[in-house]
Parts: structure tokens; sequence; C-alpha cells
């Protein structure tokens, strides 16, 4: 069957990064086609290159198999394609109607609501859902709002839906609905892009998937092709060495304990942890796995004496600005650095008030330009320029002021979040080598990581964090597919499948509605 | 081309010339001949001695209430209570200097009271912060007017001057007066003393571990945190010592100028706002600001005394410039961010 | 860049001698502490400075917003330029003023507003409680309840002196009378209005208003309480008020401060070199505080014995036959 859209041979890159390498991908009308991908493995990049938000650096584009310039959104939508965002853009103060009008609403034409209505109401009703027209869309519901959301998108009369991650905000009875929702309109001929990485709701709607790993295409193709752990085998990748992790335990289960969990529950930043027990021991380097939001950023606050428990106790060697901790924040330039200062000033962040780079509260600046020199000249940091702002290095160079800065001389205790985040290949494996090096002048490390590849790599153990719990994985003695499954069943929490099983996509348009 | 470590510096200069430029252009559409205002505006600001000594004078509290306000908003705290703090440490200054005996010690432990006042009043902004969240820039603002109002009770109760009824106290004695430093003008030591203050600011600023945390707690809190340093309390400590310069200044008005206190209030406090803003919150900065806002007052007001030019204009000039700054610094902003963006997530 | 300062300074000289020449018309600066624009008592002095000016023919300089901080450097420029006489209109001028009249001998200085003498100064007290006793004689006459208000800006002496004068003359009407007072502040009309109408429902019928900008909200709750048929009315103070755009026709009359009347005083005695500082009470005997009757109203409403009777207390005041009692 033709594809309302194909892309081929997308590629996109940011900076040093490739973001996207020879992807392709086709959507055909009555198919919800499920996009996989662990974060950064550019789903949401190809998913900007489709809605016309960024352009291609090579590939092409078709729609109804003409080439297209998707040069804006407006193009897009022209075109046929809505996009309804992970975080929603409406008007709360605006009624339902009102902000339908202003997604329909053209120049400066005067839209008049009887026609509006006659537009949007028939979408709506063959979605099944009774929309309040005329409340405000603050008073909706997250659910309800969402539903305005993809009505929105359906507005200009649409061929394509994009959904990114649509059930992270709802609540699973809300999640289970729209994904009922989702078959409704693939019945009507739609083509549905349906972006997760929770495997159950994938299992449940999808009738094809692409499944990207760090910007190549890995899989495509029928879902019912696929069983669960193959599909989680390829999301999270093959092995890509088979052995155990290279370097053997230089510390035994003796070695100190450099930070300990001890049933410890909080809730911070709309992020819950909950009882978790765990040590990290000097010479080890304990890796925390999971998807994003499952509560490792409570995890990191409590760790790092950010956020006190409500229960359970945390004991960890020294405080932040002492030496012995070391922090490298999963956020570099919100958390790590201060990007409008110099270099120096960014090295020298923990020596303000340590002799000899501060006497009497004095400070020397002699000093501390040595040292920022110094330590440039080891950790390769480039340009090298102890003057230049932060600001003006790359992020693999910033990184590695983090890294400088923390790392030296010799933690006690390394905290490590995300740390080759957007890096180039070169830059994260120098920040992984810096890793090695403190566990191996017996530094405690724990490193909360979303690329499960580099996790395997370097960990002694490995911890999986979803849904607020903490568990050992078991690692080394189990395999990258348990894993995969650990992070991604406690993450998915939909309760049944919502494909009809009688409703096939594409058969025959228009019977799956009600 | 300018270079970098300059370009704050273009920014507040190119905005105050097109502030002035479009002041005269102003003027001009008015009737004002422009060479008339430029010539009786530049007599008037530093045409002779005395003229040069009034713009001085007027650029002291300036300088003071700008360097307090700086002192506050260079680690984040929006202390646009100056106002208040000021009038605390002219009030608890006046109140010293009616009834402590007249002896040797007598201005300068005023003057520290002066101080003290203001940061007792900036004191109870940090610990609505502190204890009750409130935010720090709206206690301030609502303690401004709370001291207007003390003031004016005081004024009219137990510091009035029982000679008069008019809100306003009795003259303080000689020996709490500031030296005068040329006869014949208001030009007083507390002037120079601010110049020296603003040396100091600037010293602790570049040079001691406190001013490289305030600053690096200003610039973002997130990272100071995770480097050990105590934000809270070192914000809560550089508003209260905010507080005392501010206070301070208020006590050097009425012991070098007024030497008497009255219902009416000035807005030092307020404009010291504009003046931190527009040198940019460096003490170098501030003080070529409160030059230039003193400078513009008194050349204004020889405008306003022999051409008949209007009195709003010069604070119609203060607003736009203060615009001008705040458009630029934006700007730049958003164009540093822009140049520094790195690849979307995902 | 020397030269241009150099051209500077000799322009600032030359203007500064050529002022001070003989034949000249008589300068006068006026110093207000606000805006001449406030619709109270810093523009009657601009409105009054400007009409005595062109009157007499001579130059004016205006000032606004000055502060006490800088009074006293302004008054020493006024003298560096030549002006003769400069009307400080503000209490808070009458120290900075005195700091440095000493130091110019030419310059002859009046501090309005204030209440102290001081040396080498003119101080010009002015005093509306002779007027409000006046008026309080008319509201007593006028009023059919027995019952009036008075509005004031806030309990400040002068205010307060109104008040009594108020009081003394309704009583020496009709010692029955009851007197409700309220202070909403002097430039809210919205509080004022509130307060006008609170008055009324308390059974107010004629109101003495002592406010500044909030007039308005005062003229406006008279003008809908007219409206809906009831017998009620306002007495101005300060300003002229009779002729108000809100509600002309039902204000009986206004206490004003002539400052024309003491301005003039000041030129022509600057002009005569007969100047001599000292304190000044400006009321009823010299004619710059006085009762001025709504000319509209006279006949029907403020009757011919009504206006006698006002006149003639107005003639005991200024002898000194009638005394406002003093503050407790």
């Amino acid at each position: 069957m033709l594809p309302v859209v194909a892309l081929t041979g997308i590629r996109k890159a940011f900076a040093a990064t490739l973001a996207l390498d020879d992807v392709s991908l086709a959507l055909a009308p009555g198919v919800v086609h499920g996009v996989l991908g662990e974060n950064g493995a550019g789903k949401s990049t190809l998913m900007h290159i489709l809605f016309g938000l960024i352009q291609p650096d090579a590939g092409r584009i078709q729609v109804d198999g003409r080439p297209v310039v998707l040069a804006s959104p407006a193009v897009a939508r022209g075109l046929g394609i809505g996009l309804v965002h992970q975080h929603f853009c409406l008007s709360p103060s605006l009624t339902v109607l009102e902000n339908l009008a202003l997604a329909v609403g053209e120049g400066f034409g005067l839209v008049r609501r009887r026609d509006l209505l006659a537009q949007v109401a028939p979408a709506a009703a063959a979605l099944g859902w009774e929309m309040p027209w005329d409340a405000p869309a603050g008073s909706l519901s997250v659910g309800g709002q969402q539903r305005l959301e993809i009505l929105k998108a359906l507005a200009g009369g649409g061929k394509v839906l994009i959904l990114d991650e649509p059930t992270a905000v709802l609540a699973p009875q809300e999640a289970a609905e729209l994904l009922r929702a989702l078959r409704r309109l693939a019945a009507t001929g739609m083509a549905v892009v349906f972006i997760s990485h929770k495997l159950a709701e994938i299992e449940s709607v999808c009738d094809e998937v692409t499944i990207l790993r760090r910007g190549r295409l890995v899989h495509h193709g029928p879902l019912a092709d696929l069983d669960r752990a193959r599909l989680a085998t390829l999301m999270v990748g093959p092995a890509a060495h088979p052995a155990i992790p290279p370097d053997p335990r230089p510390a035994g289960a003796q070695a100190d304990i450099r930070l300990r969990f001890t049933g410890v529950s909080l809730t911070c930043e709309g992020q819950r942890l909950s009882d978790a027990s765990f040590t990290v021991r000097a010479g080890e380097i304990v890796g925390v796995a999971g998807v994003d939001g499952n509560g490792q950023g409570a995890l990191v606050d409590a760790a790092l004496g950010l956020a006190a428990p409500t229960s359970g106790t945390v004991a960890r060697s020294g405080n932040l600005g002492d030496r012995a901790l070391a922090v490298i924040p999963g956020d570099r330039r919100r958390e790590g650095l201060v990007t409008a200062l110099s270099v120096r000033d960014n090295l020298l962040l923990k020596d303000r008030r340590r002799r000899p780079y501060a006497r009497w509260g004095w400070l020397a600046p002699a000093l501390w330009r040595r040292k920022a020199v110094r330590l440039i000249r080891r950790f390769d940091v480039r340009p090298a320029d102890a003057g230049l702002p932060v600001a003006a290095l790359s992020g693999g160079n910033q990184q590695k002021v983090v890294v400088a800065r923390e790392l030296d001389p010799r933690p006690r205790l390394v905290v490590a979040v995300n740390p080759t985040r957007g890096l180039d290949l070169a830059a994260s494996a120098a920040v992984m080598d810096r890793l090695r090096a403190a566990r191996a002048a017996g530094a405690g490390v724990l490193l909360v990581h979303s690329d499960l590849d580099e996790l395997l790599e370097i960990s002694d153990r490995i911890l999986v964090c979803a849904a607020g719990r903490v568990s050992d994985s078991g690692w080394p003695a189990t395999t990258r597919e348990r894993i995969g499954r650990l992070m991604l069943d406690a993450a998915s929490a939909i309760p049944t499948a919502v494909r009809p099983a009688t409703v096939r996509p594409a058969a025959k348009p228009g019977d799956g509605a009600p | 081309m300018i270079p970098p470590r300059f370009h704050g510096v273009a920014l507040a200069a190119g905005s105050a010339a097109g502030a002035v430029a479009l002041a005269i252009l102003g003027l001009w559409c008015a009737g004002f001949a422009p060479l008339a205002v430029i010539t009786t505006w530049c007599a008037g600001a530093f045409g002779n001695g005395t003229r040069i000594a009034l713009s001085l004078q007027e650029a002291g509290p300036l300088l003071l209430t700008g360097l307090a306000t700086a002192l506050a908003f260079r680690c984040g705290v929006l202390n646009v209570g100056g106002e208040g703090q000021f009038l605390a440490g002219a009030a608890l200054f006046t109140a010293a200097a009616l009834v402590l005996p007249v002896v040797g010690f007598a201005l300068p432990l005023a003057l520290g009271l002066g101080a003290a006042a203001g940061a007792a009043w900036a004191a109870i902004a940090a610990g609505l912060a502190r204890w009750r969240g409130v935010p720090v820039v709206l206690s301030t603002i609502l303690l401004n007017i709370i001291a207007v109002a003390v003031l004016g009770a005081l004024v009219e109760g137990p510091l009035r001057d029982p000679a008069t009824t008019a809100p306003q106290s009795a003259l303080v004695a000689d020996v709490f007066h500031l030296p005068v430093l040329v006869a014949g003008t208001r030009l007083h030591l507390g002037i120079v003393l601010a110049f020296v203050l603003a040396g100091v600011v600037w010293l602790v600023h570049e040079r001691t571990s406190l001013g490289f945390e305030a600053k690096v707690i200003g610039l973002n809190p997130a990272a100071a945190l995770r480097v050990g340093m105590p934000v809270a309390a070192r914000q809560m400590q550089l508003l209260v010592a905010s507080g005392a310069i501010a206070g301070l200044a208020g006590a050097a008005q009425v012991a070098g100028v007024t030497h008497f206190l009255s219902a009416a209030t000035t807005s030092y406090g307020y404009a010291g706002i504009v003046v931190a803003l527009l040198g940019r919150l460096h003490p170098v900065g501030i003080a070529a600001a409160a030059l230039f806002m003193g400078l513009l007052d008194t050349g204004g007001r020889a405008c306003e005394k022999q051409l008949g030019v209007p009195h709003e204009l010069g604070d119609v000039v203060k607003g736009v410039m203060v615009l001008g700054v705040l458009i630029a610094a934006a700007w730049a902003a958003r164009r540093s961010a822009a140049a520094h963006q790195g690849p979307a997530d995902g | 860049m020397r030269s241009l300062a150099a051209i500077l300074v000799s322009f600032s000289l030359a203007f500064a001698t050529s002022v001070a020449g003989e034949d000249k018309p008589l300068s006068i600066g006026l110093m207000l502490p606000g805006l001449g624009t406030d619709g109270g008592w810093n523009q009657l002095a601009k409105v009054a400075a400007e009409k005595i000016a062109k009157n007499t023919g001579a130059k004016l300089a205006v000032i606004q917003k000055v502060s006490q901080d800088k009074a006293g450097d302004e008054l020493r420029d006024f003298a560096a330029q030549g002006f003769s006489l400069v009307i400080a209109h503000g209490y808070e001028f009458l120290n900075p003023a005195a700091e440095v009249a000493k130091a110019l001998p030419r310059l002859n200085i009046a501090v309005s507003g204030a209440d102290v003498a001081k040396p080498g100064i003119v101080t010009l007290d002015f005093d509306l409680s002779q007027a409000s006793w006046q008026v309080g004689v008319l509201a007593a006459r006028v009023s059919t309840k027995g019952k009036i208000g008075y509005l004031g800006g806030a309990k400040i002496p002068s205010v307060l002196a109104c008040l009594r004068g108020f009081v003394a003359g309704a009583k020496s009407v009709n010692p029955d009378i009851k007197v409700v007072e309220a202070y909403p502040g002097w430039d809210q009309p919205a509080q004022a209005k509130a307060q006008t109408e609170a008055l009324l429902r308390l059974g107010t019928d004629v109101i003495f208003l002592n406010v500044d900008a909030a007039s308005r909200g005062v003229f406006e709750a008279i003008r809908e309480a007219a409206a809906k048929g009831a017998k009620v009315w306002a007495i101005g103070s300060c300003a002229d008020q009779n002729a108000n755009p809100i509600a002309a026709d039902r204000t009986l009359a206004s206490a004003v401060i002539h400052l024309d009347v003491a301005f003039r005083r000041l030129v022509e005695t600057t002009r005569a070199g007969t100047f001599k500082p000292g304190l000044v009470g400006e009321s009823l005997a010299n004619g710059a505080c006085v009762t001025v009757l709504n000319p509209t109203l006279l006949g029907a409403v403020i009757t011919p014995a009504i206006q006698a009777e006002v006149e003639s207390v107005g003639k005991r005041l200024a002898a000194g036959e009638l005394k406002v009692p003093p503050a407790e």
C-alpha cells in the first residue's frame, strides 16, 4: 500500500553528535505505528523533522508519493500532519471551542461558531468523546486537555497524527481510554504515530514498530512478528561486548562503605522514591539503570543531601563542597557550571575557601590561574584558555571542566548522572575513563545513567530504578534482556490490551468506529 | 570592535546616550532649541564649582543606595527595599542625634546606628523569606510602604520639633554634621566615604571568597548548592548587608545634607535600583551611573529654572534609560543563549 | 574637550552676570516640593505665582519636586543668578532656607506653609480656621437636620484647627448641632466618596471638605445624593471650589487660601525694599484666607440674612473679638 508519508535516509547532526543516521520511516493509512527507543535514541528528533520543526541534513520526505520540504510546522499542518506534544499548548482561560478556533483560524479570518462546531464535532463523535465545548480549557482534566490537543491536531483535516509519549502524563485508566481512541482513529484511515518506551502500551495498540537506537534504525516491521523479550532486546541493543564487565572488581565486599541508603523514601520535584536500600563501596561502580523519571532524581538528591528523606537514612562520605564528594550533575549547564564565568573560576569553585587558594577570605588569583592551567592540561580541555567563559566551550569540553573540578585529586565518593549525555564518542570515552580511574583510585561511584550500553560496560553492579523502587538486577550474573525487562515492565502499568482482535489495521477503514 | 568585557559598559553608555538624544529630540519638538538645552544643561550640571558640587552631592546617596541594591541583586536577592532601609537609617540616626550626649564619638556612633537600622529593616525581609517563604521582592516593597508610614508617625509624634506643627524633627546638633569639604556648598565628607565604600565593595566582589560566592550564587544557585555553598544563608547575609548600606545612606544624608528629618521623602532608595541596573551591578559602573544621574538631575534642574523645561522630562529620561539597559541586556542574553544552544534532546 | 568646557563655563558666567543687570524686571523664583500639576498645594502656588508674575511684569522661574536635601543649594543658585525673591512653598524648606539665609543677604526668601519664625526669612503661616468658623455658621444655618459633616485629609494640626473653627462656628448658631468627622486621605477620590456617602447615611446634610485631589469623590457623592432628591450641600476649601464641574449647584461656599494675595505682598515689599523677615499669619485679617460664598446660590439658599451674618462674624474674627479655641 502507498504510504501517506515516507521518510527515506534521514540524517541529522547536532554539532558533533549524530542524532539520526540514515533512518527511514513509512506510515500507512489505518495503521498505528509505534516508535520505540531509549532516551536519546533520536525519536523526538525524527518526529520534529516529520512535523517541520527541524530540517534534516540529508534524506527525502514524501507525502502521498510527492517529494516535499517540511520547512515549518505550518507546512506540515497544511499537508495534514498533526503533532500532540508531551506538554500541552493550550490557553487555559479560553474555552475548548475557542482553543480550537485558534488552531483552525487562518490569518485574521473570522470563525463562526456553527461552522467550527460542524468541523470539529464529528471528529469528537467518531472518537466517542463528549467535549464540553464552552468550558474553559483549564478546567479540563489532563486527559480532557489531551483530547483537546488531539482535536486541535485533527482540526486541519489531518492524515497523520503524531503523539509524543502521550501516556506519560496520564493515569492508567485515562491511558487505556486514549489507546482505545487511537485504535478508533486508525480505523477511520488515519496514520497514527505513537511514541513510547512502555512495552505493554506498544504491544496493546501498535500494528507496526520502528525501533531506534543511538540514532540508527534497528528494526522496522509488523509488531506481530516480535515477542516482548525480543522487543526489549532490540530496544536496549544486543550485547556490544559479550563479556561480563571488562574490569575485574578491584575491591572485595569488605571494602569501606561510601554511601548507604537504608529504607529511604522521599518525594522530590514530583518524583517518588520508596524504601530504597543499597550500598556503594570503595572501589566499585554501582550503576543505576531506568527510564527517566522513575525516581532517579529523588535518589540523587537524597544521596547528595539536597533533599531530606521522609523516612530512612542516608550515610555518605563527605558533604557537598568537600573534596571527598564529587558530583557530576545530570544537567551540567544548570547544575554543574556557571557558564557566564571563566573556565578558571569554574575549575576552582570548590577551592574558594581552601588554602592556599584563599587566605583569610582573600583570593590568590595567581594560584588560581596556575591550578586552572594544570587541570586544563591534565583533562585536555579545549581551547586551553583559562580566561574563556565556559559558555563558549563545546558540551564535551564543558563536561571536562566539571569532571576535572570534581575528580581532582581523589574523591572518596562520586555521584554522576548521565555524564556522557550529549557528548560525542571521544568525549564520552574520556569521561568514562575518568570514572574508571576514580574507581581504581579507591572511590565509590554511583552512576545514574539512561544509556544502558555504557552502564553495562562500566558498572560492577547495576541497580534498576523503576516506578520509584530500587532493585538489584543481579548484574553481572544476569542478562541485559532481564535488566531491560526490569526497567520497562515496572514503567508500564497498562492493565489490559485494548487492541480489538477483530479489527486489523487498514482492513476496512471506518469499520471500527462505534 | 569592542572587546567583550566592555560590552556591558557599551550597553549602559549606549542606552544612556540614546535616552538623552531622545529627550533632546522630544524637547526640540516641544519648541526648545537643542543647542540651548545642551549648553544650559552642561553649564547647570558642571559649569562651575558650585554646580559640580551639587551634582556630586546628588550622586552620593545614589551611589550608596545603588551599591546596596547591587550587593543584594548580584547574589540573586531582589531587594527593592532600599527606600525603606534608607528611611530607617535616616530615622534612627536623627533620633540618636536628638537624644545622644554631644561627645566626640557621637557622630560615628549615630551613623553606625543608622546602618544598623537599615540592616534590621532588611533583616525583617530576610526572616520572612527564611521562615515564612515570603518572596523578598514582595516583602521589601511592602516594608517600603510601612517605613514611609512609620516615618510619618515619628515626625508627627515623638520626633516632632515642638516649635512647629509641621511634621518634621528639630535640627540635629552641629556635632552630628558630617564636615563640609568646600565652603559654600554641601559637599560633605560622606560623599568621599561613599566613593571609598564603592572601592571596598569592588575589592570584596573581585578579591574575596565572599564576593566570589555571591557572584556564583547570583548566576547559578543550583550549581552553587552542588559545590557546597550555603546559598540561602549567604543570600540572607548579603540582604542584611545591603540594608546596612542603604541605612548608612539615609543616616549620611541627614548628617551631611538636611540635618533634620521630615515626612517628605526623597526616593533615593528607589533611585538606587535604577542606578544599580544602569551600572550593571558593578561598583565602577554604579559610581559612573550615580554621577550621571547626579549630573542629569542638576543639569535638568538648570534647564527647568532657565528655560522652563518641564521637570517630568528628567524623569522620562531616567525611565527610558533603564528600559534601554534592560532591553539591551535581554537582547544580549538571548543572543548568547542562541549562540550556545546545544543539540535537542532525543 | 578643554575648549568646550571653557566655552560652557564662560557661557554660564555670561548668563549669570547678564541677569544681575539693573534695569531688568524683578526675578522671582518658586520652589515646589511636588509637581505643579498635582491639582492641590503645588498647583495652586504655581497658578498664583504665574498670575502675579503676569500682573507685575516679574520674571518667574519655577522648579518642581525639590526635596529638603537640595533646597539650600537651589536657594544659593537662585541668589547666584541674581534673583530677588524666592518663594519656597513647603514647610520642609524652612530649615534649609534658614541655614543659607545669612549667607544670601540680597535674596529675599519666603517659606510658605510653615509656622515658625526664622531669622532672615518670611514665614507664611496660612490659617483657614477663621474662615472655617464662618462656614460653620453657614452650615448650621443651611442644615435642616441639625447634623453636619467634616471630611479631612488626615488628622494633622492644620486640619484639626479647621475642625475646631468649624465646630465653634456651627455651635455659635445652634449649640445642639452635631458634627461628624472622617479622614479618608488626601488623594483617593473613591475612599472620599465612600466616606461622604457614609456621612450622608448618618443624617448629615452639609459637608465641609478639606482634602486635595479626593474632593472629586466628595462632590460626586453629593451630586448623586442630590439627584435622588436629598437636600445636601458641600463646602470646599483651599482653592475656590464654588465652580467645580461636578456639583457646583450644591456647593455653598469655599474657605479659600488666596495665595496670590500673599505672594503679591511679597513681590511688592521686595520691589519697595520693605521686605521684612518674620512670621506672617495669613488669615481673615489680611485677606489671604477668606470665605467665598457661591454667588449662584445667594438669595434663595443663602439668604441675605445668612450672608450678612457670615460677613459680620468674619469682621469679628478678623478683629480678634472671636477666637478659634486652641488645641487641648
